[in-house]
Parts: C-alpha cells; sequence; structure tokens
C-alpha cells in the first residue's frame, strides 16, 4: 500500500541496494521501519520474554506458588551478596544470609535479622528439593536458579507474603494466567467490532439500524451488575478458571460494540471516498471492501485500540479480583496477588507485596510501545 | 435532520423496554432475594433472627410473589415515576438517590474536565512532536498511569497523604464540616479531600484519551490535504487545529456518549475505597443485598443515560462531519 | 462450692441490692444534681427546663470506672458500610428494660428500676422511674410500654407474627398496666430465659414506640394515617409507620439514649453526629446529669483501611469493631505515640475462631452418609496441623482446640477442648480408611460409587478474611490425605443465602457462643437451634418451627433440643448450669463440626485523654460491647476532646 512516488527515505540506511526498497512486500518494510523504533523493538522483547517466563515457570520459579514457610511470614526482600569469604580467599559465590525469625510478644510483630554466620549459597540449575511437574507433562529437578539444598533455608528475592510463600515465583507463575486470559476474548471483540461495524457503516440503511440497536442495547448494560449477578448465579462446582473463562467471554461479546462505533463512523465518512468508489465499480465484493480496501486506512486507529484492549485486559482481571468477582485463590494471578497487598497493614509493613503492580505496569507498558512502533511501522503515509 | 432525532427517540423506546427487563433480571440472577441477604447480615453480626420476624418481612416486602409479577409491579409504579422503597435503608428510593447525585457530578465532571484539559493539548502536542524528547516523557508518565490499577493508586496515595502529611483521607469532608452548611470553609475543605478522587480516577482516562488522541491525529497530519494547505502557506497552528484536529475528533465523539453514565456512576471502585458518598457504593451495596428497587432504578438510569448518550453522540457526529451529515440526509 | 452455699449467697447480695437502691433512692431524692454548661445556658434562655425537672425522682445512678468526669468533647469513631446500624446499639442507644452488668456476669436494673419475677417464673413486673421523660420532654410511662404491645405487636398488619420474645410454648403473653410506672409480662409457663432477653438489644423493643409521637402514624389512631402515608410515597400506612418507627431513620422520633443522632443513616451524609439528650435519666454518683461527653460523631466509611488510617492517625477517640484484626495489631502498636492513643484489651467470648461446618443435613444421600459417619471428622481432624495455622494466621496467639467452651467457665468440657486435636497423618489416614478406603491413581480417595471425593467449602472474604488464607492450608493438609476440597471464596452474603438454603457442603465461619452468658444464649454451634444453623440448616429449621420445616434430626441431637427447651423455661442461674453441660457433653460425643483454634484476644484504641474507659472487655454482639461499660460515663480529660 506504500505510495511508489513517495521515497521511503528513511529506509534508505538500512538497506544496501536502493532497489531493494522498491521491490520489498509491504510485510517487510513494516518490519524494516518498525526496527527504527527502538522503544518498539526493546518492547516486543520485553514481550516476548514474559511470555517466555509464563511458559517455562515451572523452570524459571525457585519455589511452587503453593509453597509456604511458617518461619518466613511477610519476610523482607533478601540481599544479594556476591563475594565470599572461604578458606581459599574472596569468592564470587552468590549468596544470602538466613533469616532469624523473632515475634514480639505484645506487639505481635514479626521481625527479620539476616544472620551473617548463616550462608546460603545461591546456584544456577539448583536441584530441587521435590521433583515438580513441567507443564504437567514431565518431570524435573532442577530450576533455573535457587538456594542450595543443602542450607535447608529459603531464599526470597522478593520477599515473602503473609503465608510465607515467595513473592517472586508467585508473580512468574501469576503471568500464566495474567498474559493469557484476556487474549482470548480481545481477538473475539476484535473480529466482531470490525466485521459488524464495517458492515454498519458501509450499508447504512435498515442493516446499520439493527446494528446500531443491538449495539446500544448491549452497551447500555452496566458491567458491575452484569458481573456480581452472573458470578453469583454459576454453579459452585466450577473451577475458578472455568469461572472466569466464561465471563470474559460473555464481556468480549460486550465489548466489541466500541470499536464498531468507531468502525462505522470510519466507514460512514470513507464511503464517499474515491477509492472505495473505484473498488466498486471494479467489481469487489463487500467483504474485500472492507477487508483489503477500507481497513488499511484507519488501521493505525485500530492497533492502537488493540494494543490498549490487552493491558486493559489485565488491568480489568486486577480490577474485578478486588471486588471479589474475578479470579480468586488457590488460583495465582498478578490480581489475586494485588488483593493480598490490598489492606492498610501491607501496605505500611510489606511493600514488597505491591511488586505484582509492578508486573503489571511493566507488561502494560511494553505492550503500549509495542503497538505504537507497529501502529508508525504500518501507518500508509508514514514518513 | 429532526427526523432523524425523532426516529432515533422513537427507537429508543423498545430498546429502553429490554434493558429494564434485562436489569430486572440480573438484580433476581443471584440466588434468594434482598430478605435472605437482610436475614444473613443480621445473623453473621451474631443476632438470632426469629422465624416469626422473616415471614412478617416477607410479606411486607411482597417478595412472596413470582417474578414476572414483581416485574409488571416494578416497571407500573416507575412509569408513574414511583421508584419504589429501598429494603436496606427504609426510604424511598428518590431520596436516596437525589442526595448522592450532586456530589457524584461534581466529582464525574471535575475529573472528566481535567481529563480533557489534559489530554487534548498533550495529545497534540506529541503528535505534532513525535518521537521528540516530549513525547518520550509524556507517553512514559501516560503509561504509568495508565497501567496502575485505580484502587491501588487510591490506596497508595491514602498511605502516602498518612505517613507524609499526616491527612486522614476518606470521604469528601472533614467531620466538622461534613454537616454543617454550605460556606466558603466547607468548600475549601471539599477541594482539600477532591484532589485525591479526581487524580485517582483521572489519571487512567487521561493516558488513554492521550493515546488515541495521537494516534488519530498522526493519522490525519500525514494525509495529502495537510501537505497542499501547507505547501499553501497556511499558519502551522491554524492548519493543525482547522481540519485534522476536527477529524481526530472523530473517533472521539462517537465514544463522548458514554461519558455519560459515568457522571452518574461515577468509578465505583475508587469511591468504595476512599469512602466517597456517591451513587457507586450505592449501586454496590444495593446489587449485593438485592434490594430490588434501588438497584433496579439505578441500572436503569444508567441504561438511560448510556442510550441518551449514544443519541447524543450521533448527533454530535453530524455536527462535525459533513460528511456524515450528507450521507445521513441520503439514506 | 456447694449448691446451697451459692444460693444463702445468691439470697444475701440480693438482699443487700435491694438495701442499697433503698439508700440510694432516698439518698437521689435528696441529692443536688449538676448539668452540663451547654444545657445550663438552655436553661437560662427557658429552652428546657431545670434539670431537677428533667429527671426521674429516681434517676439511675452509675458508678464511673475510675472517677468522676467532666463536662465537654466529642467522641469521634467510625461505622462501616450502609449496613452498620447495629453499631448504634453498641455505642448509643443501647437502654433496654435491663442492662448486662460490665463482668457480664448476670443482669441489672436499666430503664426499669426494679423487676419483681413470680415464684413460679411466669410473672415479670417491671416498674419504671417515675418521672422519667423522652428525649423531647414528655413523660415516659407504662401506658408507652402498653402501646407498643397492644398495638404493634398484637397489630397483624404491623406484625403478621408475634416474635418468639414474647411467647412460651406457643402462647403470647399478657401485658397489663398496673398503674403509670408499674407493668407486668404475664405467661402461660415458666419463662426464665425472660429476664435475659430484655438485658439484650431485644430488650430495647418494649421502648421503642414512644406512644404520643408514633399515634399519628397508626390508622387505629388516626384516620388519615393511609392518607398521610400515600402523600409521603409510601405504598401503605404500614411502610410508612415502620420507616417512622426506625430510629435510625427517622431521627425525630423520641428516644432514651444518652445521645440523640441528628441525620438519618443511612443517608447520604457521610458523617452522623449525635448530640447530648438533655432529658437523659442517669446520673453519677455525685448528681451530676450524665452523659460527660457532648457529642458523637460517627463517619461513615465504605472501606475499612480508611477507618484503619484515620485511627493511626490520632482521629478516631475510641473504636473497637471493624479495625481490630490481629493483623492490624503491630501498627496500632506501633503508632501509639504518635497518633496519642492506648490499645486496650477484647476479650473474646467465642468457642473457637476457625470452624468447618459439614453440612450435615445435605440432602445428597451420599455426601449426607460420609459425613455423618463420625470417623470421617476425626480423620479430618487429625490430619490438620493447628498449630502451623496459628503460627501463619493467627500469628501464634490461640492453642489447638476444638469448638468448645472456654475452659476458666462453669461450663469447661476438657474432652470437648482437646478430642482428635493431635496433627497425625498415619492416624488420619487410619480413621479415613474405614470410611473411603479406596484410592485413585492421583492417590484420592473414592466415594462408595466409585467418584473422586470431591467436596467444595464455602468461605466468605469478611469480615473473617484470614479463613480464606486458613482454607488454602487445610486445602493442602487434606491433598495429603486423599481429599479433594474445591475452596470457593465469595461474598459473605451469598455464602450465607447457599446455607440457608441448604446447598453448601461445607461451610466456613467461627463459632460464638463459648464465653460467659454467650454459651446459653448462642448455643448454635453446641446444636442446631435456630434456623439455618451452621452444622445442618434443615435440622435447625425443624427445631425452630417444631417440626413444621425442615428435616428431622437424628436422636441425639432432638434431645438437645428437648434439654434446651427446658432450659430456657428455668430461672436459676445454677440449674441452667446444670442442663447446658448435658447438652455440652452430648454435643462433645457427637462431634459435628471440625475447628482449629481458640479465639486470640483483640485489642480496641482509645486516645489517651479518654478515661472511664476499661483497660479489657468482653467482645461479643449479645453483649454489645462497648455499651455495658457504660459509655455515659466515658470523659474528655479537661473537657476536651
Amino acid at each position: 500500500m506504500s505510495s511508489v512516488t513517495q521515497t521511503p527515505s528513511m529506509l534508505l540506511d538500512e538497506v544496501d541496494d536502493v532497489n531493494e526498497v522498491f521491490m520489498a512486500s509491504q510485510r517487510t518494510l513494516i518490519w524494516w521501519r518498525f526496527r527504527k523504533h527502538k522503544l518498539a523493538l526493546i518492547s516486543a522483547i520485553v514481550i516476548i520474554a514474559m511470555y517466555l517466563m509464563a511458559i517455562f515457570a515451572d523452570f524459571v520459579a525457585p519455589y511452587t506458588p503453593n509453597s509456604y514457610s511458617v518461619s518466613h511470614q511477610y519476610a523482607p526482600p533478601m540481599q544479594v551478596h556476591f563475594l565470599l569469604e572461604t578458606e581459599d580467599g574472596t569468592r564470587f559465590i552468590p549468596h544470602v544470609f538466613a533469616y532469624n525469625f523473632t515475634r514480639d510478644p505484645v506487639s505481635l510483630k514479626q521481625t527479620f535479622e539476616p544472620d551473617p554466620d548463616n550462608v546460603v549459597t545461591l546456584q544456577f540449575f539448583a536441584p530441587l528439593e521435590e521433583p515438580r511437574m513441567f507443564l504437567g507433562m514431565f518431570e524435573i529437578h532442577h530450576s533455573l536458579f535457587g538456594a542450595s539444598v543443602e542450607s535447608g533455608e529459603r531464599f526470597h528475592l522478593l520477599g515473602a507474603d503473609k503465608l510465607g510463600r515467595d513473592v517472586l515465583s508467585r508473580v512468574i507463575y501469576g503471568a500464566q494466567l495474567s498474559l493469557s486470559i484476556g487474549l482470548f476474548g480481545v481477538f473475539i471483540s476484535l473480529f466482531l467490532g470490525i466485521l459488524l461495524g464495517g458492515l454498519s457503516g458501509l450499508y447504512g440503511g435498515v442493516v446499520d439500524n439493527i446494528i446500531q440497536r443491538v449495539i446500544e442495547f448491549v452497551v447500555s448494560l452496566p458491567s458491575i451488575p452484569l458481573w456480581l449477578g452472573l458470578s453469583a448465579a454459576l454453579p459452585p462446582q466450577w473451577s475458578v478458571v472455568q469461572v472466569y473463562l466464561f465471563i470474559t467471554i460473555i464481556l468480549s461479546l460486550r465489548g466489541w460494540t466500541g470499536l464498531a462505533r468507531v468502525v462505522r463512523g470510519k466507514f460512514l465518512a470513507l464511503r464517499s471516498e474515491e477509492f472505495v468508489m473505484a473498488a466498486q465499480l471494479d467489481g469487489s465484493r463487500q467483504l474485500r471492501l472492507i477487508f483489503r480496501h477500507m481497513l488499511p486506512s484507519f488501521t493505525s486507529h485500530i492497533i492502537a485500540s488493540l494494543t490498549l484492549a490487552i493491558p486493559s485486559m489485565i488491568i480489568g482481571e486486577t480490577a474485578l479480583s478486588f471486588l471479589g468477582l474475578g479470579l480468586r485463590p488457590p488460583a495465582v494471578s498478578w490480581g489475586v496477588l494485588l488483593q493480598d497487598a490490598q489492606a492498610v497493614n501491607v501496605v505500611i509493613s510489606a511493600p514488597w507485596l505491591l511488586l505484582p503492580a509492578v508486573a503489571v505496569t511493566i507488561a502494560v507498558m511494553a505492550f503500549n510501545f509495542f503497538g505504537d512502533g507497529l501502529r508508525d511501522a504500518a501507518d500508509p503515509y508514514g514518513r | 435532520m429532526t427526523r432523524f432525532i425523532i426516529k432515533r427517540l422513537f427507537y429508543m423506546v423498545p430498546t429502553l423496554l429490554a434493558i429494564s427487563l434485562v436489569a430486572f433480571l440480573i438484580i433476581q440472577l443471584p440466588p434468594g432475594d434482598f430478605l435472605s441477604t437482610y436475614v444473613s447480615n443480621r445473623e453473621a453480626q451474631g443476632e438470632v433472627v426469629d422465624q416469626a420476624e422473616i415471614t412478617n418481612l416477607r410479606n411486607r416486602y411482597g417478595l412472596d410473589q413470582s417474578l414476572p409479577v414483581q416485574y409488571i409491579i416494578w416497571m407500573g409504579n416507575v412509569l408513574q415515576g414511583d421508584f419504589g422503597q429501598s429494603f436496606q435503608h427504609n426510604r424511598p428510593v428518590s431520596d436516596l438517590i437525589w442526595e448522592r447525585l450532586t456530589l457524584t457530578m461534581l466529582l464525574s465532571t471535575g475529573s472528566i474536565i481535567l481529563t480533557w484539559l489534559i489530554a487534548f493539548p498533550v495529545g497534540i502536542y506529541s503528535a505534532v512532536r513525535q518521537y521528540s524528547m516530549g513525547d518520550y516523557i509524556f507517553t512514559t508518565i501516560g503509561f504509568i498511569g495508565l497501567s496502575i490499577p485505580n484502587f491501588l493508586f487510591a490506596l497508595i496515595l491514602m498511605v502516602v497523604a498518612f505517613k507524609f502529611f499526616n491527612i486522614s483521607v476518606g470521604g469528601l469532608f472533614s467531620p466538622d464540616y461534613a454537616t454543617a452548611a454550605w460556606s466558603w470553609e466547607k468548600f475549601v475543605d471539599l477541594l482539600q479531600h477532591i484532589w485525591i478522587p479526581i487524580i485517582v480516577i483521572g489519571t487512567a482516562s487521561t493516558a488513554g484519551l492521550i493515546r488515541i488522541m495521537r494516534a488519530n491525529l498522526l493519522d490525519e497530519l500525514h494525509r495529502p490535504y495537510v501537505t497542499t494547505a501547507r505547501a499553501k502557506g497556511q499558519s502551522e497552528f491554524v492548519l493543525i487545529v482547522r481540519y485534522p484536529v476536527r477529524e481526530a475528533l472523530n473517533p472521539f465523539v462517537s465514544t463522548i456518549g458514554y461519558t455519560l453514565p459515568q457522571l452518574v456512576s461515577g468509578s465505583i471502585i475508587v469511591a468504595v475505597v476512599l469512602s466517597l458518598p456517591t451513587t457507586g457504593p450505592l449501586l454496590l451495596a444495593a446489587l449485593r443485598s438485592q434490594d430490588m428497587y434501588l438497584a433496579g432504578t439505578l441500572v436503569l438510569m444508567l441504561s438511560v443515560m448510556t442510550v441518551v448518550g449514544t443519541l447524543i453522540s450521533d448527533i454530535l457526529l453530524a455536527w462535525l462531519d459533513p460528511r456524515i451529515r450528507v450521507s445521513l440526509g441520503r439514506s | 462450692m456447694t449448691k446451697s452455699y451459692k444460693h444463702l449467697r445468691g439470697a444475701l447480695l440480693v438482699l443487700f441490692l435491694c438495701l442499697l437502691s433503698a439508700a440510694f433512692s432516698v439518698v437521689a431524692q435528696d441529692m443536688a444534681y449538676n448539668e452540663s454548661p451547654i444545657l445550663a445556658s438552655m436553661v437560662e434562655s427557658g429552652e428546657i427546663p431545670a434539670v431537677a425537672d428533667r429527671l426521674p425522682v429516681t434517676p439511675m445512678i452509675v458508678e464511673p470506672l475510675e472517677s468522676t468526669g467532666e463536662y465537654g468533647g466529642t467522641w469521634n469513631f467510625g461505622l462501616s458500610g450502609g449496613a452498620d446500624d447495629f453499631f448504634f446499639s453498641r455505642t448509643i442507644r443501647y437502654e433496654p428494660l435491663l442492662r448486662w452488668t460490665p463482668d457480664w456476669d448476670g443482669w441489672t436494673p436499666n430503664v426499669a428500676q426494679e423487676l419483681i419475677i413470680s415464684e413460679d417464673s411466669t410473672e415479670f413486673t417491671f416498674i419504671l422511674r417515675e418521672g422519667m421523660r423522652w428525649s423531647d420532654g414528655e413523660p415516659f410511662t407504662a401506658d408507652d410500654i402498653l402501646f407498643w404491645y397492644e398495638n404493634i405487636i398484637l397489630n397483624e398488619e404491623l406484625s403478621p407474627s408475634i416474635p418468639n420474645t414474647y411467647t412460651v410454648g406457643g402462647e403470647p403473653a399478657i401485658v397489663e398496666k398496673i398503674d403509670d410506672y408499674t407493668i407486668v409480662f404475664k405467661f402461660t409457663a415458666s419463662n426464665g430465659f425472660f429476664p435475659l432477653r430484655m438485658a439484650m438489644t431485644n430488650g430495647m423493643e418494649p421502648l421503642s414506640q414512644p406512644r404520643h409521637y408514633m399515634e399519628q402514624f397508626h390508622a387505629d389512631f388516626n384516620e388519615n394515617a393511609s392518607a398521610d402515608a400515600d402523600a409521603a410515597g409510601f405504598a401503605s400506612w404500614v411502610d410508612y409507620y415502620l420507616s417512622k418507627a426506625d430510629d435510625a431513620v427517622n431521627v425525630e422520633k423520641p428516644r432514651l439514649g444518652a445521645w440523640v443522632m441528628q441525620q438519618p443513616y443511612p443517608g447520604g451524609d457521610s458523617v452522623i453526629v449525635a448530640e447530648r439528650n438533655p432529658y437523659y435519666w442517669k446520673v453519677d454518683t455525685e448528681g451530676n446529669q450524665l452523659p460527660y461527653i457532648d457529642r458523637v460523631q460517627m463517619f461513615v466509611a465504605e472501606e475499612v483501611d480508611a477507618l484503619v488510617l484515620q485511627g493511626l492517625n490520632g482521629d478516631i477517640d475510641m473504636q473497637s469493631r471493624h479495625i481490630e484484626s490481629l493483623e492490624n495489631k503491630p501498627i496500632f502498636f506501633d503508632n501509639q505515640e504518635a497518633g496519642d492513643y492506648r490499645l486496650f484489651n477484647l476479650v473474646s467470648t467465642w468457642g473457637n475462631a476457625f470452624c468447618i461446618f459439614p453440612n450435615l443435613s445435605i440432602e445428597d444421600p451420599t455426601i449426607n452418609a460420609i459425613f455423618n459417619n463420625i470417623d470421617f471428622r476425626i480423620g479430618l481432624s487429625h490430619a490438620i496441623n493447628r498449630q502451623e495455622i496459628i503460627d501463619l494466621i493467627y500469628l501464634g496467639q490461640g492453642t489447638p482446640s476444638q469448638y468448645a467452651p472456654h475452659l476458666d467457665g462453669p461450663f469447661a468440657n476438657e474432652q470437648m477442648s482437646y478430642q482428635y486435636t493431635e496433627y497425625n497423618v498415619d492416624l488420619a489416614n487410619e480413621y479415613l480408611d474405614r470410611v473411603l478406603p479406596e484410592k485413585d491413581d492421583e492417590g484420592y480417595r473414592l466415594r462408595p460409587d466409585g467418584e473422586r471425593m470431591f467436596i467444595t467449602a464455602n468461605v466468605a472474604t469478611a469480615p473473617l478474611a484470614e479463613l480464606v488464607e486458613g482454607m488454602e492450608l487445610v486445602r493442602q493438609y487434606w491433598a495429603e490425605v486423599g481429599i479433594d476440597l474445591n475452596v470457593q471464596v465469595v461474598d459473605r452474603s451469598l455464602q450465607w443465602e447457599r446455607k440457608d438454603a441448604n446447598e453448601l457442603e461445607i461451610f466456613v465461619w467461627a463459632g460464638g457462643g463459648g464465653g460467659g452468658l454467650d454459651v446459653i444464649l448462642n448455643a448454635q454451634s453446641y446444636f442446631p437451634d435456630r434456623n439455618a444453623a451452621f452444622q445442618a440448616p434443615a435440622w435447625g429449621a425443624w427445631y425452630a418451627t417444631n417440626g413444621a420445616d425442615g428435616i428431622e434430626p437424628p436422636e441425639n441431637v432432638k434431645e438437645m433440643g428437648r434439654l434446651y427447651n427446658e432450659l430456657v423455661q428455668l430461672a436459676d442461674p445454677d440449674e441452667q448450669i446444670v442442663i447446658m453441660n448435658q447438652i455440652i457433653q452430648i454435643s462433645a460425643d457427637w462431634y459435628p463440626e471440625i475447628c482449629i483454634t481458640t479465639q486470640p484476644d483483640t485489642f480496641g484504641i482509645v486516645k489517651n485523654n479518654m478515661r472511664n474507659v476499661p483497660d479489657s472487655m468482653i467482645a461479643s454482639a449479645t453483649y454489645p460491647d462497648p455499651a455495658p461499660t457504660n459509655p455515659e460515663t466515658y470523659f474528655f480529660v479537661g473537657g476536651e476532646g
């Protein structure tokens, strides 16, 4: 779709042969332009890294998400030291000091003192105390890194929660649900939104009217009452994740309306554009008209919407968990983890429980920068 | 144009009826009814509620009748302007909602205005000075605001206010002014309390708006007509405002209708965390306890607002974009 | 102590009290009264009569805990959400006919100056106080109580059925006015529990309908009642009447408490203010009219976190509800100096902090058979590591225990407290093998029909949020012994609705009724004594409706019901103790619920300049703390707060 009359000058330094630019396919052009946007590139890497971490969580995380410890309740993050004094001199051995745990009998406050005499060495490919299932398929006996088993002590890089569970491990496992659960719904919304919005805008008249009324109806149902009602009416035997998937689908059946209205507005405006008329005269079928000709002219807006939709699903999950309508323990997602942090005494005395918010923020930012880059790269009128 | 509006108003009626039906059903979806919630609440506090009382109450609230009958009675009353009694509060529903409406609208309007005031200029700047330092800074701040869940942000701000400023935040007034008559001091007190809610509510939508504004404007700025105008010697500022911005507002306007229900429901979650006396917490509590008439009326109000908002959106859209006006005239 | 000595002691005590009250009534009449400066200036401007005319001839004399107080100040505390009106009964309006003693060892006169009980406990004569007035200055007499009984309780439109408190064996009481200040309740059979009920918040019901004000809304007294109701937007005069009778909604209704609410609740206001009642009928031992504190300001918070922050900041003067979870103790403790407050102790009356109730009346026959098999419950109990739960969830406070009465009271039962509390996985497996010997490949036990033993427990998110984490640990313990437990975390109202509908498999809550008089007043965890009882909702319904509703329970449960019916007719506390202990023993042998730990004491906060607040008080809904500790005697040093 890039116009031959415009010279994509910024790509000239990317390629050795000028002619390659003119012969390159649309996809290649987009990729080259994307590469220039450094922030977007980094974000793409971050996103891939996060999804990899989620998939390989069983290997990456030092502990399973439900492994608890009585003597590490609300343990603060441990500081990692790198140089250790041994009989053979100072060596590079990453280690932490185990905690001595005391509780004040009157105020009930727990205090953790690092004990310099109790050294816990850290290893890569650390052997596990108990074998773990990898994605439920086969057993593994090592994790990416962890505390040496001989010390018998636990290692909490990001601290521990109320039951002494490792925050880092839970954040890693939490990525599995948080990063995947919104995707499904978003794509349904996307497809429905473009299709119905396009039809509505293209045809106008009766079709438009009906679709508009349906949109109005769907949109006017406020979401929180819908959630409350649905979550209370579902059978008690359903597992938490089943419930959430079901409700996500229901809501995505509602979420397409925003995009549909926008698409319709654009289509109404574009209907009279020349290139549309040209395509129609050419004999294009309606579907082809929508997807091949009219859509790309506001692809950037769609991309902007999409990249805002995925993170908004992630945030939506955390918000609903707060209201008690989304995922609940023992399922582990970032929203569930933030629920634990949702109390004054935690924010004041154990603020490391808010770290999942950092994970959410990084994910959202990565998606947004990535979407930005993609939008700019795909912009047919780009410089 | 007028015909268009009248036709739309006409179509609103079946939509609203359908909504009222579904709203009613949603409220009744959870098992039990208001009475079972009421009884379980009291029992959970340790009180002993005896059978006799339960029968009394069931009778009084008319909860022994079948669902369709209850719906018809309710709709009949609503159409006459009688919104019923709240079981929970033992007062007319209209009183309850009216009390909270002013503050809710104040808060929502404040947030929306603040959001637009910030988002539009920043979005335009970001688009015009794409990839500049300013663009990156605004983008980053915007995303951070977008990424942190509202309620968490509210909680953190509350703790920060407590730890560093020794203010205990909650509600919209200090106890001394809450029940006093309106005065300058009371207004100042309100301002002191209202900044946290507005910041919290505003940040998320501001960031989103900036992104969309930027994206839309970028779409427009690269159009041929912009190059033409520039070549013709139009000043940059006028050039941008006159056509691209108007165009970029197009998708905005489509969604402006949705701000109307916001005015009424006003960010439920943040209101709950910050103990704001707005309609949001009222709705949540009513839904949880299945306070049928209160919840039903609020949901109906929200839905009506949305439908009206959609209509307004369409009218604005037509007004803004002459091409649509013409095509509507045609069809 | 032998029984006869106890009786002699009791009799002597009663005699002494009579003499004392007689002495006081003489003294009271001769006392010169003082009043708050605010009221004094109102007297001067002629708005209200002089203090001697506002007080009854024999006002109630309350002895302050530490010292006579000073007038002045505002008591700030917080309410949670819109359904917290029970909190008013805990603070500003606990004025039943009788009240609990601060130590909760019995009742003592309150609005009623004296209660005379007939020999056979069928007639209860209340002597009221001559000259006592409502908050609007109108006289309070036996007519008000009579009006309440005849025109509200006996009025079929307002009360389609008569509350249990005023019936015995299904027969309603007869209420007779002897003179303006004497009124008698006559029952057809002995009703020993009646005075106890009159000291609970139920005892405020007879005093809730000031005749001179409520008449205008009652159709029998005002022919325009229906028209008025219509004009005000109500469907019938009954709805209008009831809304006017609710003193939280209708703040104009005259009342008897120390402070009078100025705004309705719940309403649009985020702060509810209550001002002192000029006609409050209590004085301290020096003749100062109570209360000392001028105003009460209650902040309505939607979320408890706001209250916690306010408390830490020193904005709350005295509070024990909503903020008292153990989790909060460290931060409240640390902030005492900065916030200028101190902590006081709340002694729990619960029988257990964390109880798991398998539904013994569940309709599914397979599960019903398994749940009702005591070996199943014993096995599950031995599989739980109680000390770990105590360390993690209860911060090391509490001791492993089943649901049982407190060991330092007259109902102590060691068997009930300690049976099956040992953490022993092998023993647990032994018991479970007797019930569900078959297992599947993953090690989970199978039911007799071959399906995996998969059970669902419902636990609420609030107010006992710690149970959610506790159940996570229980889930892991039970997985060790082959039981697949699904823990559903739901909204409290949903959980209770499902329980009420007899739909739940396992209900998780705490168990009240462990200490003080709560043992006999709140017997739910001993046996299903009410509709939708925790361990067997349908059996409870059967008992509460005398067999009309619900499902018939087995013999031992019915026996406990019969014994309890006997109990409520007895007036003698010692006889009550004997019967209750019999019930408790049957319950111990039955072992219906699996519980974890004794409830640790919690805490409340009070500003350092506020006095006459006890360092330790009992916490319960039946003893609505802090009300029985006489909040009307709380005061601020220097009159400023």
